[in-house]
């Protein structure tokens, strides 16, 4: 109980700095419109919900098996998960970097702040994956395809202290700097998504096919990057198995944000006879994806 | 008018702040039942309670170089000077102490009303006034801790800060952080105007940097350190060592660790430890919700870094003493929307500063 405390208090601190920053940000008058500042303050909010109840979810399996020593409270992510889903072998990746630089400034705490960082590119994954569903589709629409997104299967990774989390969320934000037309923006995005994890090839793929094929309708634009991603996929999970880069299983997760994009145009899937048991089923096949990656 | 005006608001508040706290002293001490002479007990109980002879020694001796005195060197020096100074007059560290902290409680009381009425607006200020001076740890404020003349040099600072007075601020900064470890964190706030200040003028103006004369008295204690024992962190290694056993670690472990000592010893849970559990999440969540308010950011973020400042010490055992410092409280509970929710607090505020005031006169494990 006492680790539970004193790391949801480490964890409010963290957040309350990260929240300083933002309203900092603002002050300065960083070009940000007010939709936007309303969407990322409602998105962080219910991200954080989506996170909680994981972390909760997993907490109460992982106990409810594990014997008197060797409970863990929520936040023991490393007793909790499986190595596999959280630490993807030994590939360079500015995630340890900057979890070693994170850490001199806080004690030594490496685990600790692998933990902040998770979240923090849980929350940034998550906002930036509502702001891009928000420009593409209606609130109504957009809300939806947000909780399919993150109802889906190994939706944990998004907060996993691993160089996978970093991917994600700057994959996201080259997604949507790319979709806004900043394209020196989203070339950094995609070169840190790469420093980040191997699967930012896609993403570097990705940038260099919206450079050569400038002209293509928008129609197909969207198809072909939700093709290329899976294709992208396949191809790092064999580079990542094949140099033992940890489990590969679980990077697909990020790359079906794209196919959740192309879901919300199909009215015949958003209708609620189909979205609503869709919903249903893909939270059972979360709550096995999740229960097969605890340390039971 | 306006200047006889001010005049006769400056002595309400500052005889309101002081009567208050000492009411609240005296009843403490009626509820004991004793029947002796209050300032004589007042005397005799308080010379050696907690800090405080360790304050009188400093002001006699200074700092020792050598021997068991030597740990002394984790007190600031400014409140020891001062008790020196006006020991010129009193003749006496104790009584010296004692009237320099209720001065400096009263301009407190003053400031904290004026700070708040910049922010917030003259009926809403009145409510910072009454939660600040009913904060269940006051009592710290009349005898002879640090924490008057702290409290006194950090609303000023952010007053003054909040006004763009850079040079004031700048003064009064290197005062607090050469009264208390937590003075440095007006450097926040004090950045944080000074940028946004400049931004909206549009041109960089000099006279902002004066806000980093307030680092200048952490690096003059430091230097103290330096002169008197041979190493600028002479400090952290006492601190470290018996009787206050206070290492700097995370929040997390720090929180942890109080969690776990609470809940093998009832007692001090409850005077201690729980309780400043509480009031770290208390006050994060606080703060979030001035942000919500639209409170200054500043101010917030000066809450967050005191916060943060304090409860990085380990074997923390005066976390509500030092939450008195958390001056943004004050301005948040105004700000809340909730009349019964205020009405409650401050009840629990009245209720709680009795019983920990009678603690003090006990002798309890109030520190």
């Amino acid at each position: 109980m006492e680790n539970f405390v004193g790391n949801a208090a480490g964890i409010l601190m963290i957040a309350l700095i990260v929240v300083l920053f933002w309203t900092f940000l603002m002050e300065l008058s960083v070009p940000v419109t007010e939709k936007t500042k309303v969407l990322v303050k409602r998105y962080a909010l219910i991200c954080a919900g989506f996170i909680f109840v994981q972390m909760l979810a997993a907490g109460i399996m992982y106990n409810f098996y594990a014997s008197d020593d060797a409970r863990a409270n929520l936040f023991n992510l490393t007793a909790i998960w499986k190595s596999g889903a959280y630490e993807y072998g030994s590939l360079p990746s500015i995630f340890y970097l900057l979890r070693g630089l994170f850490a001199l400034a806080l004690f030594g705490k490496v685990e600790a702040c692998g933990l902040y960082i998770g979240l923090l590119c849980a929350v940034i994954t998550s906002v930036t994956a509502g702001l891009i569903l928000n420009d593409m589709y209606d609130e109504d629409k957009a809300g939806k395809l947000y909780i399919f997104y993150m109802c889906l299967p190994g939706a944990y990774v998004m907060f996993l202290p691993a160089p996978y989390a970093m991917f994600l969320a700057f994959f996201m934000l080259y997604i949507y700097s790319a979709g806004k037309g900043k394209k020196i923006l989203a070339a950094i995005f995609a070169l840190l998504s790469v420093a980040a994890h191997l699967a930012g090839i896609i993403t570097i793929c990705l940038l260099i096919a919206d450079l050569l094929f400038n002209n293509i309708s928008e129609k197909y634009k969207e198809l072909a990057t939700f093709i290329a991603c899976a294709c992208g996929q396949l191809i790092a999970l064999l580079v990542c198995v094949a140099v033992g880069g940890g489990m590969g299983a679980v990077l697909w997760f990020g790359l079906l944000f794209p196919g959740v994009c192309l879901m919300g145009k199909s009215d015949f899937i958003m209708r609620d006879e189909i979205y609503k048991p869709l919903i249903a089923v893909v939270v059972l096949i979360s709550g096995f994806c999740l229960m097969y990656n605890i340390n039971l | 008018m306006a200047e006889k005006k001010n005049v006769k608001l400056f002595l309400e508040l500052f005889f309101g702040t002081i009567l208050i706290h000492w009411l609240v002293v005296i009843l403490s001490y009626w509820l004991l039942g004793e029947d002796g002479n209050i300032f004589v007990d007042f005397y005799n109980k308080f010379t050696e309670t907690g800090d405080t002879p360790h304050y009188m020694y400093i002001a006699e001796n200074w700092y020792a170089s050598s021997g068991e005195k030597a740990n002394l060197i984790v007190f600031y020096p400014l409140f020891p000077l001062l008790m020196k100074i006006v020991g010129f007059l009193v003749r006496d560290y104790f009584v010296a102490g004692v009237l320099i902290s209720n001065v400096c409680m009263g301009i407190s009381g003053y400031y904290m009303y004026r700070l708040a009425k910049e922010e917030l607006g003259a009926s809403k200020a009145m409510d910072s006034f009454i939660i600040y001076v009913l904060y269940p740890f006051g009592a710290f404020m009349v005898l002879v801790f640090t924490e008057g003349l702290s409290m006194m040099l950090v609303i000023m600072c952010l007053y003054y800060i909040r006004k763009k007075k850079w040079a004031v601020a700048g003064i009064l900064g290197l005062l607090a952080s050469l009264s208390k470890s937590q003075g440095i964190a007006l450097l926040v706030p004090a950045v944080y105007e000074a940028i946004i200040y400049m931004k909206n003028k549009k041109k960089f103006d000099i006279k902002t940097l004066s806000v980093f004369l307030i680092p200048c008295g952490t690096l003059m204690y430091l230097l103290i350190n330096k002169l008197v024992l041979g190493d600028f962190l002479a400090f952290a290694k006492y601190e470290s060592e018996a009787p206050w056993y206070n290492t700097s670690n995370w929040i997390a472990d720090n929180i942890s660790q109080q969690f776990g000592m609470g809940m093998t010893n009832y007692t001090l849970a409850l005077e201690i430890y729980w309780i400043q559990i509480f009031l770290y999440f208390a006050l994060i969540i606080l703060l979030l919700y001035g942000l919500k308010k639209k409170v200054p950011a500043s101010l917030i973020a000066f809450g967050g870094a005191h916060i943060f400042l304090s409860f990085l010490h380990g074997w923390l055992i005066s976390g509500p003493r030092y939450m008195m410092g958390c001056v943004t409280m004050y301005i948040v509970y105004a700000v809340i929307d909730n009349k019964y929710v205020k009405g409650i607090i401050a009840l629990l505020f009245g209720l709680l500063a009795v019983f920990y005031t009678v603690g003090l006169w006990q002798g309890q494990a109030i520190m």
